[in-house]
Parts: C-alpha cells; sequence; structure tokens
C-alpha cells in the first residue's frame, strides 16, 4: 500500500507540471490585456505600458514562463497583479474558506444522500422511494446560482432567518452549504439508491436474512457495505462538481473563498493569481483522488494495490 | 483493520480542520466586528454612538494606497481615510478641506493655505512637508517605491510642490490648467513619516488624516474601519462637522447584483450602489428601503469612426444620429433613469451650450441625407461594444434597420477593443466615458482632440483643436466658455458621435440611514451617515 501512494504521488508531479504549464498559456491566451484593465479606461498609451514593464508583461512568453517555473520550484508563485501581494498568501487566506463551505456540503451531501438512497432502495415504489427521486430529480436540474438567490430570497429577505451574503458567524455558512450541497446530495441518494438494490438481489443477502438477521443489520452490515463502493467513487467526483460549484455559490452569496477569488482574478487577467489558484485545486484534485482510491482498498478487500 | 475506513475518514477531516484558525470568517468574538449586531436586523443597532454602518460594493478593490490605482470604487473606500486638500460637495462642487483656502496669483501657480489642527490616524500632525510629500510621491517617475504612481496623468502640467512657509504650499503647472482644483479632490494627503517607515506596506496597513480608521480587512474581502475621534471635522462647506457619527464602518464587496439588493432588504447592509434600473421597482417597494438618485457624470454615445467609409460622409452621421431614437432608448432600456444630451457635454456640466437643440428622431430625415450621401440601400454597419451596454446598442441596431442600414451588434473584453479603436480598426462603438469634473476639459480633449488618449472617432479638426487647446490655458472664465460654446457647435455639426445620454447614478438604503444621498462623482462618503 506504501508503495502505491508513493508511486501515485510521484506521478502526480508530472501532471502537475502540466497544469502548471497549461494554465500558464491559458490565462495569457484569454483575450483581455491586464495592463489595460488595470490603468482603467482613461489612462494614456504611456501609462499602459508603464504599468506592462512593472507587470514584466514585455517580456517573451517564454522569458515569462522561464521567471515563472524558476520562482515556482522555490515555492514562490509571484504577487498578485491586482493587489501586489504574495500570491500564496491571498490563496492560503481564501482556501480554508472554500474548503470549510466545500466540505460541509459533502459532509450534507452524504449524510442526506446516502439515507435517502437507503430508505428509497428498501422501501422501493413506496411514496417516500418516489417523493425522494423527484426531489433528487429536481435538485440535478437545479442550476446552483438560481437556487442561492431563491434560497437567499427566502430565507434572508422574506423571513430574515439568515445573512444574505458574506461570511463571519455560523450562520453566514448555512445557506452557501446548502446550495452548493444540493446536486450532489441528489447525485449520491439516486446511485446509494440503484446501488443498494442491486446488492439486495444477491444471494448473500437473502442468506443473511435466511439465518434470522434483524432486517437493519442485513442492510447496514451486510448490503450497504458492499453498495458503497460505487458510492465512494461518485462522492470523489462529486469534489470536482463541488469545486465548480463553490465558484458560482461564492459569487452569490459572497463568502470570501477560493472560487471568488478566481472569478475575480480572471476579470482583471490577473495571471499569477489564476495560476496559482488552478495549480491549487489541482493538488486538492489528485489528494481527492488519491484517497478515493484507497478508501477502495479498506472498504473491499478484494481490492489490492500491491 | 476493520475500523479503519473510518479512522483515516476522521483523520481526513482533523487534518483539513487544521486550517480553519487561518480562515478569514472571523468568529464574533472579533472586538473590532460584531457581526450579530449588524446581521440579525439593522433596526436593532444601538442608536447614537456605537452603531456600524455596512456598504455594499459592486465591486472588489485594487488597493488601499492612495496614489496606486486609478479606479472610482478604489477610490470611494480610500476616500473615508484619507482626506484631500479639497473636495466636492454631493452637488459637485469644489470646497476646502485640508486646504482652508487658496489662491491663484498667476495662471501657472496655485497657493494653497493648510488649515491647523488636523491629525493623522497615528496622532502626528498634518504639516505642508506631507503635502509637498504626496503630491511629489504622484508625480514623480519612479517615486511610488521605485514604481510610478497611475495617478500622475490626473494632475495633468503639475510639474512641481514646493513649500512657501509653514501654511502654504505652492504648486507649479508647466502650463496652465484651468481645471487643477476640479481634479484635486481625486488626491489624498498621506504622511510622509509613516510611508517612508512602511513603503509599499500602506497597501494594506493604510492611515490617512480622513474621518475613519483602518481597522481590518483585505482589499477582496471586506474593509472595516472605526471613527477616528481626532478627526479635525472635516469641510466647514459640508456640515455637520466634527468626528463621525458612526462608530464603524464596513465595505462588503459584493459583485453580484442581487446579492447586493438581497442583502439590502435583508438588512445585512445599509447602503448600496450600482442598482440598474429594473431593480428599482423592487426596492421601492420595499418599505424598509428608499432609493436614491442623482444625476451622473457618465457620458454614453456612439462613437463613429470618421475616417472608414461611409462613415466618413458628414451625412451619414447625421441621419445616423437623427435614426436613433435616443429618447425611447432613456425611457425604456434606462426605464427614465437617464438624460439625453443634445451635444458632447453633460447637461450640468460647465460651459454647455444650451443653443444646441438635440438632433430628435426623424427617420424620414435620416433616410434623405443616406440618399443624399448615395446610401439609399444602406450598408453593413457593426456597433462594438462591451457587454453591459449591448441593450442599448442592440437597440439602436434595430432602429438603423429601420432606415435601411445593415447593423448588428458585437460584444468586445474592454481590454481587446480599446486597441483596436485607437488604430482606428472598427467602425462605430458605443461606450462611455466619466467627467467628474464637469469640466469639458477631461471629456472633449480625450475623446476628439487629434490622436488624443479616447479618440475612438478617429475625429481629427485643426479647427477644434485649437479651440480646445486655448481653452485649456485660458484662465478667465468667460473666455473659457466662449470657447467651449463654438467647439460644441463644430463637434455637433460635424457629429462624430450619435450623442447619447448620461445615466443617473442609483442608489438605495435603508429607511434608518440619515444624512446620506448619492454624490454625482458616484463616491459614498461617510463622515456625515448616521442611523436612527
Amino acid at each position: 500500500m506504501t508503495n502505491y501512494v508513493i508511486k501515485r504521488l510521484l506521478l502526480a508531479v508530472p501532471v502537475l507540471f502540466g497544469v502548471v504549464i497549461l494554465v500558464f498559456f491559458m490565462v495569457r491566451l484569454t483575450p483581455g490585456d491586464p495592463a489595460v484593465i488595470m490603468a482603467g479606461e482613461q489612462a494614456s498609451e504611456a501609462e499602459i505600458e508603464l504599468i506592462r514593464v512593472q507587470l514584466k508583461l514585455d517580456q517573451p512568453l517564454h522569458i515569462q514562463l522561464g521567471l515563472f517555473l524558476e520562482n515556482l520550484i522555490q515555492g514562490d508563485l509571484g504577487r498578485s497583479t491586482r493587489s501586489r501581494a504574495p500570491v500564496t498568501s491571498e490563496i492560503m487566506t481564501r482556501f480554508p474558506n472554500t474548503l470549510i463551505l466545500m466540505l460541509t456540503a459533502m459532509a450534507i451531501a452524504t449524510l442526506v444522500g446516502v439515507t435517502t438512497g437507503v430508505i428509497s432502495a428498501v422501501k422501493q415504489y413506496s411514496f417516500f422511494d418516489a417523493a425522494a427521486m423527484f426531489v433528487a430529480l429536481i435538485g440535478i436540474s437545479m442550476p446552483v446560482f438560481w437556487l442561492g438567490l431563491l434560497l437567499m430570497l427566502y430565507f434572508s429577505v422574506n423571513l430574515g432567518l439568515l445573512p444574505a451574503a458574506g461570511s463571519g458567524t455560523w450562520k453566514h455558512l448555512i445557506l452557501p452549504s446548502i446550495a452548493l450541497a444540493t446536486v450532489p446530495t441528489a447525485i449520491i441518494s439516486r446511485m446509494t439508491r440503484s446501488s443498494v438494490l442491486e446488492v439486495l438481489r444477491q444471494d448473500y443477502i437473502r442468506t443473511a436474512r435466511s439465518k434470522g438477521l434483524r432486517e437493519n443489520a442485513v442492510i447496514i452490515q451486510h448490503a450497504l457495505k458492499n453498495a458503497i463502493i460505487p458510492v465512494i467513487t461518485v462522492v470523489g467526483l462529486q469534489a470536482g462538481t463541488l469545486m465548480g460549484g463553490a465558484v458560482l455559490t461564492e459569487s452569490v452569496f459572497n463568502w470570501p473563498g477560493l472560487g471568488r477569488l478566481m472569478v475575480d482574478s480572471i476579470l482583471a487577467r490577473d495571471y499569477p493569481v489564476v495560476q496559482g489558484a488552478v495549480l491549487l485545486l489541482a493538488v486538492v484534485f489528485i489528494f481527492v483522488n488519491l484517497l478515493v482510491d484507497i478508501l477502495y482498498a479498506l472498504f473491499d478487500p478484494r481490492i489490492r494495490y500491491d | 483493520m476493520k475500523k479503519a475506513p473510518w479512522l483515516l475518514l476522521v483523520l481526513f477531516l482533523v487534518v483539513t480542520l487544521c486550517f480553519f484558525p487561518v480562515t478569514g470568517c472571523q468568529p464574533t468574538e472579533d472586538p473590532a466586528v460584531d457581526d450579530d449586531e449588524v446581521v440579525d436586523d439593522p433596526n436593532d443597532v444601538a442608536v447614537g454612538e456605537d452603531y456600524t454602518i455596512v456598504v455594499g460594493l459592486s465591486q472588489t478593490i485594487l488597493t488601499l494606497d492612495p496614489a496606486n490605482h486609478r479606479d472610482r470604487v478604489t477610490e470611494t473606500v480610500i476616500r473615508n481615510m484619507y482626506d484631500g486638500l479639497v473636495t466636492r460637495t454631493p452637488d459637485g462642487v469644489i470646497v476646502p478641506e485640508i486646504a482652508e483656502s487658496w489662491d491663484n496669483p498667476e495662471p501657472t501657480i496655485w497657493d494653497f493655505t493648510i488649515r491647523e489642527g488636523v491629525k493623522f490616524h497615528d496622532g502626528s500632525d498634518l504639516t505642508v512637508e506631507d503635502v509637498k510629500f504626496t503630491f511629489d510621491r504622484i508625480i514623480g517617475e519612479g517615486a511610488m517605491e521605485g514604481e510610478t504612481s497611475p495617478r500622475k496623468g490626473l494632475l495633468g502640467p503639475l510639474e512641481a510642490v514646493e513649500i512657501v512657509d509653514d501654511r502654504t504650499v505652492r504648486f507649479i503647472l508647466e502650463e496652465p490648467w484651468p481645471i487643477l482644483l476640479a481634479m484635486l479632490p481625486h488626491q489624498q494627503i498621506v504622511s510622509k513619516a509613516y510611508l517612508e517607515e512602511v513603503g509599499s506596506d500602506i497597501a494594506v496597513q493604510p492611515m490617512g488624516a480622513g474621518p475613519f480608521k483602518f481597522v481590518e480587512g483585505t482589499i477582496d474581502d471586506r474593509i472595516v474601519l472605526e471613527r477616528f475621534d481626532d478627526y479635525y471635522g472635516g469641510s466647514p462647506d459640508l456640515p455637520p462637522v466634527g468626528p463621525a457619527p458612526a462608530a464603524r464602518v464596513i465595505f462588503e464587496f459584493m459583485p453580484e447584483v442581487s446579492t447586493r439588493v438581497a442583502a439590502l432588504q435583508g438588512g445585512d447592509v445599509h447602503i448600496i450602489h450600482n442598482v440598474p434600473p429594473d431593480m428599482v421597482a423592487t426596492l421601492e417597494a420595499d418599505p424598509n428601503v428608499v432609493v436614491k438618485t442623482v444625476e451622473g457624470t457618465r457620458m454614453h454615445m456612439f462613437e463613429m469612426n470618421v475616417e472608414m467609409a461611409p462613415l466618413n460622409d458628414v451625412r451619414v452621421r447625421q441621419a445616423i444620429n437623427y435614426a436613433i431614437d435616443m429618447d425611447a432608448i432613456v425611457d425604456n432600456i434606462l426605464l427614465g433613469y437617464g438624460t439625453t444630451v443634445a451635444g458632447p457635454l453633460l447637461p450640468h456640466g460647465f460651459a454647455l451650450n444650451t443653443d444646441l437643440q438635440p438632433y430628435g428622431y426623424d427617420p424620414d430625415r435620416a433616410i434623405e441625407l443616406l440618399t443624399e450621401a448615395g446610401y439609399a440601400d444602406g450598408f453593413e454597419l457593426v456597433i462594438d461594444t462591451e457587454d453591459e451596454l449591448k441593450d442599448v446598442a442592440y437597440a439602436a441596431a434595430s432602429m438603423l434597420e429601420a432606415i435601411g442600414i445593415q447593423a448588428s451588434v458585437r460584444i468586445w473584453d474592454w481590454g481587446v477593443l480599446r486597441d483596436q479603436l485607437l488604430a482606428g480598426e472598427r467602425m462605430m462603438v458605443f461606450g462611455n466615458w466619466g467627467n467628474s469634473t464637469l469640466d469639458p476639459s477631461d471629456l472633449l480633449v480625450p475623446k476628439l482632440r487629434s490622436n488624443d488618449r479616447g479618440n475612438y472617432s478617429q475625429y481629427a479638426n485643426p479647427e477644434l483643436d485649437a479651440l480646445l487647446d486655448a481653452a485649456e490655458i485660458a484662465v478667465e472664465r468667460d473666455e473659457r466658455i466662449s470657447l467651449y460654446y463654438e467647439a460644441q457647435e463644430i463637434i455637433y455639426n460635424d457629429a462624430p458621435w450619435v450623442f447619447g445620454y448620461v445615466g443617473m447614478e442609483i442608489e438605495a438604503c435603508r429607511s434608518n440611514v440619515t444624512n446620506w444621498r448619492p454624490s454625482t462623482d458616484s463616491r459614498i462618503n461617510l463622515h456625515r451617515v448616521g442611523l436612527e
């Protein structure tokens, strides 16, 4: 197992390098000049040129790339062109906020999704099943942005129960994490349902029942344990969805996370911050994937990586 | 091994939770900001000495260094911590602030007398040295910690600032510049001693002589300020004079319009700006919210490339002016929150030539002119614009189609479009230009003088250049008026623009906010604003 993890971590290096190169060129190929944006619409050509020189944007691309890689190896992601603050500090003050939002959403999604999925499967074709799967269908189809606005309208403007936007207290976390959790909850519950249904038809479940186990024990110890493998895959994949969703959710709820930082930085063509943020997201993604693969082995003894 | 999966999960959660102490989500025990106070219900906020005013701004800001940006919203935040030599009333009138008075003994010399007893937030006195240092840092090449300030251009021909005595500074201009006073509110005085100590860290640890001092926050999250008790009181022309009534001020950055509106209605914020006209009805229906408007200073117009056929024919340009029903655009797209203009100047600006009447909507006359110019069958025309202005561009395109011009709209990223406009590669652009000084000088010169920095219509008329240059150095008010009158007439007849409109600044506040109204230059200054 240890060897496997080390191998996977080593494999991550070329992947991250590829991500870095790709992002470096993608942001620069995007139309728009950071210097023009920074200088404002009424600035003169000379003022814009000055900013270009100060940001080293007047250098050829390969020189810029060389500088970037040289600094990157030393752990320096450069400075934001917008705020002039080091990119690492910009990102690291934001990342925990995104993480707390994602983890809360993930916890909600897994808890609610798996529970609903299991109940739906056990009580297949019941009213609960039909209702839950209908709600799940709506959940999958609902754009996060729109849902966020609806939640805000209802709970903040109409009822005045929760703050509409911002951060600072646990109350601020509720609406954005619900908005963010909706799609994964729906997907996880549908996945769990079908997976549990499939397992329930297996022979060993019949055996378990016939040896007189209580139904709860059959479901939780025997069925769910085997049904959970595909669910773990989906939960892992949802981490990606959550990152995408976080960009929108953070914008709607004004949550000071990485997603909003990325949107602001892309609009301002703040190359160093975009590069740093994407790099961090790639690291998170690789980490989550690795974690999912390790979890497989732990949940299913048939899977061995040695 | 059996328990391992759960152990691993728990471990993962613990490791990730370890990040949280560094988070920017501060819990409520932070003494500087008690969020619950604002969040739950603004009407619960203690009245009098101890309340917080929260403002929802439409974008993040660029810096907290007064010399290192070129952005209105950034200036709005900075302006609450720093004062300038002079400031503007909400109606755009220049009044003294740190400068008590001024004198203009020669066209190129301005003497400012500095008010006594003005203190910086660190308790030190603001002196003429600080004033000189502030302006040297902006106009000197590389004077801003090795870089040159992007605000240098806002000081035009300012050559040097000299200390005359311990209360007087002298501004020496390379050539006369009648809008110096009107441009000065854009510069805020910094402390020489403090800047020499912190250098470029002033961008994160600002320290000025304004009504509020910096507490905490970052430029892309929120900025928290608190009242400066030793404030000298601000401009005597803008009563009440004295320390700010609000104990704390928080600027939140909320780029999403719907978020801003919901936060205001939910009571999370007290003031928002940049309210789109279509949101006004929603807000007006809310008894806890008041919508306020003021005439803006942003001229919106279609600039036509006078070098490119068929727009090089003045008859075609006039025809387009007749064909676009600007009143209908203001009524239907801006829902009435705007004023159409006859010529190139703001309706409430200096030296407006009131003899000029709007071209008006006259499609028959437009077709007549097109036929005369040999374009009875029309021609293909692309109107370039930015995403946020596209509605007006589409409306104009459909009006042009009605007289046979095959008009279409193309939406651009500004950074890309700008270079092509300056190179004269585009036909027609719909955009706007800020003119917060209300003076023709910083509208007509950059937009219509030959080869100037914002001349997207490629208009080049030596006669107009001569008038504009003369007005730049003319000192007598009447002389400037008559020069600009003539200039407007030339521009009106040559029609390098489809003369457009000036939108209103629409802002909104909770109904318990007192003594606040929007400024014509869209700044939000909270020195005098209270809650009841």
